[in-house]
């Protein structure tokens, strides 16, 4: 989804930022640095370094906007989980674009891979 | 009021949503009563802290640690470490443990409706956390017990659980997801269709109302743009090790 939104923005991404440790890239988007850093920040769990990444992040944009970043953090805590509880596969394993999006962030390495390719 | 409450206090979507699950939540359920949904609640809160989890996320294979989870009141042991595997290792979850809590007596229905309990209320948890605001506190049970209803045309063959088939919605639930839609992840939870309801109400408020998802413009209702929004998505989905 982040290569597409890209693309109708008319933007280029750089999605090696997701999986890489490059959170002082902007990947290309408005406060891109910002925003990596604020959802490390979250998965770190370390109350202090959430806060200065949040403070950061409101301070350079809004607290709105901040408010919003929390919002979509923590509802990407929930679908890998609905995903990885319930075992669902991929809906469009062949789709190209989404198997080279795979195959350049490394994501076949990941345990949920398992529900979506053919067993041994 | 500091600037971030003001800017919390300008979304009260999001805490009509959250009232309207902790409402729910204390209500019986289809397969767990109210009581014990409250106790799912419960123990999902305390994964994050668990030192048991710690020791068998960290471990090579979980079964290494033959250490157990204490019950509680209402729920067995089996039923606690599932719900810490879904927040701290979920990764690992297995059919086999799914088949396991089965022979337990917890049915593939009972756990999509645990699963779903967790995860709404751990996305409600963690923004909160996110923007170091206090948890809210638990609802009271209500009395009554679980309706051990089941949708229609469920089908069993897309991933560990029962769910409606993508074209099998009746007119009871043809509400969880538009015509031709159905990916699998909106259809996981669809065994117990009020949490699909709830997971979707969520989202809505956290991120985006699922018939918005497909515009990746500028979100008529947001300050993000939709690039914004995805580069965290993606980020937090990179560091759950999410493959979906």
């Amino acid at each position: 989804m982040l290569r597409v939104s890209a693309k109708i923005a008319g933007d280029t991404i750089d999605l090696s930022v997701l999986t890489q440790d490059a959170a002082a890239l902007d990947a290309g988007v408005q406060h891109g640095a910002l925003l990596l850093a604020f959802a490390d920040a979250f998965m770190s769990r370390e109350p202090e370094t959430l806060k200065d990444a949040r403070d950061a992040l409101a301070h350079a944009s809004s607290f709105d906007i901040a408010v919003e970043a929390a919002g979509v953090a923590a509802n990407f805590q929930r679908m890998v989980r609905i995903a990885d509880a319930t075992g669902i596969p991929i809906d469009d394993l062949t789709s190209e674009l989404g198997t080279t999006i795979r195959e350049e962030l490394g994501l076949y390495a990941f345990p949920g891979a398992a529900n979506s390719l053919p067993g041994p | 009021m500091s600037d971030l409450n003001q800017a919390l206090s300008d979304r009260s979507d999001l805490r009509i949503a959250f009232e309207n699950f902790f409402l729910f939540l204390a209500q019986p359920g289809y397969w767990w009563d109210s009581k014990q949904k409250i106790a799912i609640a419960a123990a999902t809160r305390t994964a994050s802290s668990c030192d048991l989890c710690a020791l068998k996320k960290n471990a090579l294979s979980r079964n290494q640690v033959l250490l157990a989870h204490p019950e509680t009141e209402d729920l067995s042991a089996l039923v606690v470490d599932m719900i810490h595997q879904i927040i701290t290792d979920q990764g690992r979850i297995s059919e086999p443990q799914i088949m396991a809590l089965a022979e337990s007596g917890i049915s593939r229905l009972a756990y999509v409706e645990l699963v779903g309990i967790v995860v709404c209320l751990f996305s409600i948890d963690e923004f909160c956390r996110a923007l170091s605001q206090p948890l809210l506190a638990l609802p009271q049970s209500q009395p009554g017990l679980p309706s051990q209803t089941q949708p229609e045309n469920l089908d069993a063959n897309t991933g560990y659980v029962p769910m409606i088939a993508r074209d099998g919605l009746t007119e009871a639930n043809q509400d969880l997801w538009p015509v031709g839609f159905g990916a699998n992840v909106i259809r996981a939870l669809s065994g117990a269709p009020d949490l699909v309801r709830q997971w979707k109400r969520l989202a809505a408020v956290l991120y985006l109302p699922l018939e918005e998802m497909g515009n990746l413009g500028q979100p008529a209702t947001r300050r993000l743009n939709r690039m914004q929004m995805e580069l965290i998505a993606g980020r937090i989905s990179a560091l759950n090790r999410c493959f979906y």
